[in-house]
């Protein structure tokens, strides 16, 4: 069988740019309405809110499992739309919330080889690829591991490195934290802190975007309600009641960092 | 409902084997053909996931009457979710696993079982779901179309079954006498089918009546002409199946099926079923029939054969358990299915009442088997024992399969029998109960000393159809999941104080299991986006061969395997035909 292998892309940090995106759903409900949102190259993003916000919703737009109804999705000029489909599966990866929906194949290995080998890559290259992304996230040993019997940790790493064997440049985190030890968080954490992709961390746990990301976004009812540094959105205590976000019992910010949340921007933030 | 290896003779095995290949290759052919392959894989996530459902609903305990308690087969139910051809294969991938990995039905039983379970069986349901889905106006009443076709699929099933009998059977039952038995015994089977059927569709169609299929084109068509009001096919349906339940019943209690999960499922509380003709069966025959020379031979060839095993297996452990562990081991996944395989088709040739034979083949299984346990125990697995035990209690549905055909046979009856039971019958079910165990056990070494995953990389290897193949890995990889939900629903149920013993308080338990659909339903969506995600495109990558190894064994030579396996299988096909020739 002769089978021509594309030649690998090479990976680098790229820009997202999200202009006026909405989203309806079948039902009715608001999903997205009119978020614009632009995140650096190589920036980690911390995107917070409630429940039914639209986090999950926008993270399906940024690799193209959700198109937009209105609005654009940019990555690096290049428009998310069905013909750049198969060019932004590789530059975009998604960590789904349950890694047991993510991590279906037989062996952890195999399940990191899948995106790959959906890629044509050499298979050669494949194991190179997998060998990498395993070892980027501390998983080498469970290579040989059947997913369903890791622990809810070793899932969360095993699917990490799954969607880092397809080297892309953005990297879409929702909930990695979900279910995880303060030791599995901390050592998750620092793994991503290595990475030098563009990363957005969907996240309810507000220790962990502040340990994670200098910057942070807050998302209610489908719009941009503020972005800035996330100290400084962290202890505005109007700004986090008002999205039904609260520190964790005993944790005073102001203690870390004084600075008053005055100079967080706040675009579409309504008065009311 | 699952037939242990021998039930039917080997010709009409061979038969219904290649009928069922070939229905099967015909629903794999036809989703090819009907779309592009890339909705063919595209369903793989949801047709894995089903069969995962329908691998959990099976261990749901439903309550019938009086504290007994059975599962749904579920064949008719899957059809009406996902289609019929769909379910044909899911149902198929579910009977051929439950045989490889659970030794629940036979190995060599699977053109029969498959063609009962896996094909009469969600095809009539689907049949009958579409005449009676065209006169259902209300969520209300296609619900319980769903569960009279579920119904009326049992009784296709166990119809199915009665005619295969007819053609093939095993002990001088006479057909008439077997269709009855058959009938009266999943009667009361169809009606919880059906009344736990309605409930659970009843609860998806609340929550996701898109995932109702087939119902689309009927709403909003206009109504058809002249049509029996639904109320009147619920209530005469209902009254039908309740009478003929009632007359019936006191048969049921006998149903192997029935008894199946309660002894499984209930850790084998003997003293809840004992239904009477059994309950001394060994002892009072024993004691009384050893000067008759046929039913003598009869009782002690299986007692035999029994006894052979243990000593055999004793005397292994205690002298060669290293050399014991690594006959079945360092075989490569292909070769020791094709060894069990193989194995199995000679212990289904060997002449009925030939129980030397038996003794005979009984031995290398006993070693292998106390081999892989020898190596488990090594492996410092604690549950391994136990887990062994427990295996080999579906040994007992088998045995009393055998005794129902025991006890069915006409013939002449021996002098001093405390049972109606004749010589003849008594020959045919200690044949039965030795092929039964024999497969069990041979089951049950596959499955020990094999994982899920590495069986189906071998039965990728022998050229298994991929796709069913690629079901049954996603099925191994989520059922757990499936199961661990349904357990945890059960226990929040009994937490609370629930606690069924009659059918009609089964609603609570049908809701949860209508969650569980809905949740398999909704994973497999999820699971579909995160493949998509990835880069799928529409076929499953084929895997470079460095990860496979991680599955596989050491297998140092390929050649010296399969001359092994060669000989393996050829010596017990040896002892079959010498069985012909030997001792008539």
């Amino acid at each position: 069988m002769t089978r021509r292998h594309a030649t690998p892309r090479p990976s680098n940090a790229a820009e997202v740019e999200i202009t006026d995106l909405s989203f309806l759903y079948p039902d009715g409900s608001i999903g997205l309405d009119g978020l614009t949102l632009r995140v650096p190259a190589g920036e980690r993003l911390a995107l917070l809110g409630p429940n039914g916000a639209g986090k999950t919703t926008l993270a399906q737009h940024l690799n193209g499992l959700k198109t937009a109804q209105r609005g654009s999705v940019r990555v690096d000029d290049m428009l998310i739309e069905t013909a750049t489909l198969p060019i932004i599966r590789q530059r975009v990866q998604l960590l789904f919330s349950s890694s047991d929906e993510q991590l279906f194949m037989p062996t952890v290995a195999e399940d990191v080889a899948f995106g790959p080998n959906n890629f044509d890559l050499d298979p050669e290259l494949v194991d190179e690829r997998v060998a990498s992304a395993l070892s980027a996230v501390g998983a080498s040993d469970l290579a040989g591991r059947v997913p369903h019997r890791l622990s809810t940790g070793e899932k969360r790493r095993a699917a990490l490195a799954g969607i880092l064997a397809i080297q892309p440049d953005v990297l879409v985190l929702d909930e990695p934290v979900a279910g995880l030890d303060p030791a599995g968080k901390r050592q998750l954490a620092q793994y991503l802190g290595q990475l030098g992709q563009t990363q957005i961390v969907i996240t309810h746990d507000l220790s962990f975007a502040l340990e994670l990301c200098p910057t942070a976004a807050i998302i209610n009812n489908g719009r941009l309600q503020a972005i800035g540094p996330t100290v400084e959105l962290l202890t505005d205590q109007e700004l986090l009641r008002q999205n039904s976000l609260d520190l964790p019992f005993g944790f005073r910010l102001d203690r870390l960092d004084g600075t008053p949340s005055a100079s967080a921007k706040r675009p579409g933030r309504r008065k009311s | 409902m699952h037939a242990p290896d021998g039930f039917l003779t080997p010709d009409v095995a061979a038969a219904t084997a290649v009928l069922s290949s070939g229905v099967v290759a015909l629903a794999l052919r036809s989703g090819n053909r009907n779309s592009t392959s890339d909705a063919a894989s595209d369903a793989l996530p949801m047709a894995g996931m089903m069969a995962a459902f329908v691998f959990a609903a099976q261990m749901i305990n439903v309550p019938i009457a009086a504290g007994t308690t059975g599962h749904i087969l579920g064949g008719a139910l899957v059809a009406v979710l996902i289609g019929p051809r769909l379910a044909v294969l899911v149902m198929t991938v579910v009977v051929v696993a439950q045989a490889l990995l659970f030794a629940d039905g036979g190995v060599t039983a699977l053109g029969y079982n498959v063609l009962n379970l896996a094909i009469v069986n969600p095809l009539v349901g689907y049949g009958l779901f579409r005449l009676l889905a065209r006169r259902s106006r209300s969520d209300h009443s296609l619900a319980v179309a769903a569960g009279i076709s579920a119904a009326g699929a049992v009784v296709a099933t166990a119809a199915a079954f009665s005619a295969e009998w007819a053609l093939g059977a095993s002990a001088p039952v006479p057909i008439g006498r077997m269709a009855l038995a058959m009938m009266s015994a999943h009667t009361i089977v169809a009606l919880g089918e059906g009344v736990i059927t309605t409930m659970l569709i009843g609860s998806v169609l609340t929550a996701r009546p898109d995932l109702v299929r087939g119902i689309g084109a009927n709403r909003s068509g206009p109504p058809p002409p002249n049509r029996l009001s639904t109320t009147w096919i619920v209530a005469l349906g209902t009254l039908a199946a309740l009478a003929i339940g009632a007359l019936l019943s006191p048969f049921a209690a006998t149903a192997p099926d029935a008894l199946e999960r309660f002894i499984v499922d209930n850790e084998l509380a003997y003293e809840n079923l004992s239904p009477a003709p059994f309950a001394d069966y060994g002892a009072g025959v024993l004691g009384h029939s050893l000067q008759d020379s046929t039913a003598g031979a009869a009782i002690v060839g299986f007692f035999g054969v029994a006894t052979a095993m243990l000593l055999a297996g004793a005397v292994v452990a205690m002298r060669q358990p290293t050399a014991a562990k690594h006959l079945l081991s360092d075989l490569a996944p292909e070769s020791r299915i094709v060894l069990v395989v193989g194995y199995m088709v000679a212990v289904a040739l060997v002449r009925a009442g030939a129980f030397w034979a038996f003794g005979l083949l009984s031995a290398p299984l006993v070693i292998m088997l106390v081999g892989s346990w020898v190596q488990r125990v090594e492996a410092d697995q604690r549950q391994s024992t136990g887990g062994i035990v427990l295996r080999l209690a579906l040994v007992l549905p088998a045995l009393l399969a055998a005794a129902a055909v025991a006890l069915l046979s006409t013939g002449e009856r021996p002098a001093g029998l405390p049972l109606p039971i004749s010589a003849a019958g008594l020959t045919a079910g200690a044949t039965l109960a030795c092929r039964a165990v024999l497969g069990v056990l041979a089951a049950t070494a596959l499955a020990l000393g094999t994982t899920p995953e590495q069986i189906g990389r071998g039965l990728q290897r022998l050229h298994a159809p991929s796709f069913l193949v690629s079901v049954g890995l996603f099925m191994a990889r989520y059922v757990n999941l499936v199961g661990g939900e349904a357990e945890r629903a059960q226990q929040a149920m009994v937490a609370r104080g629930f606690q069924a013993r009659w059918l009609w308080q089964a609603r609570p338990m049908a809701s949860a299991a209508g969650a569980l659909v809905i949740r398999s339903f909704e994973r497999s969506e999820e699971i579909h986006s995160a493949m998509v995600s990835r880069g799928f495109t529409g076929s499953l990558p084929h895997s470079p061969s460095g990860e496979a190894s991680a599955l596989d064994p050491m297998t140092p030579d390929r050649g010296l395997q399969w001359l092994l396996v060669g000989l393996a299988v050829g010596s017990a096909f040896v002892v079959a035909i010498s069985s012909h020739l030997v001792g008539r």
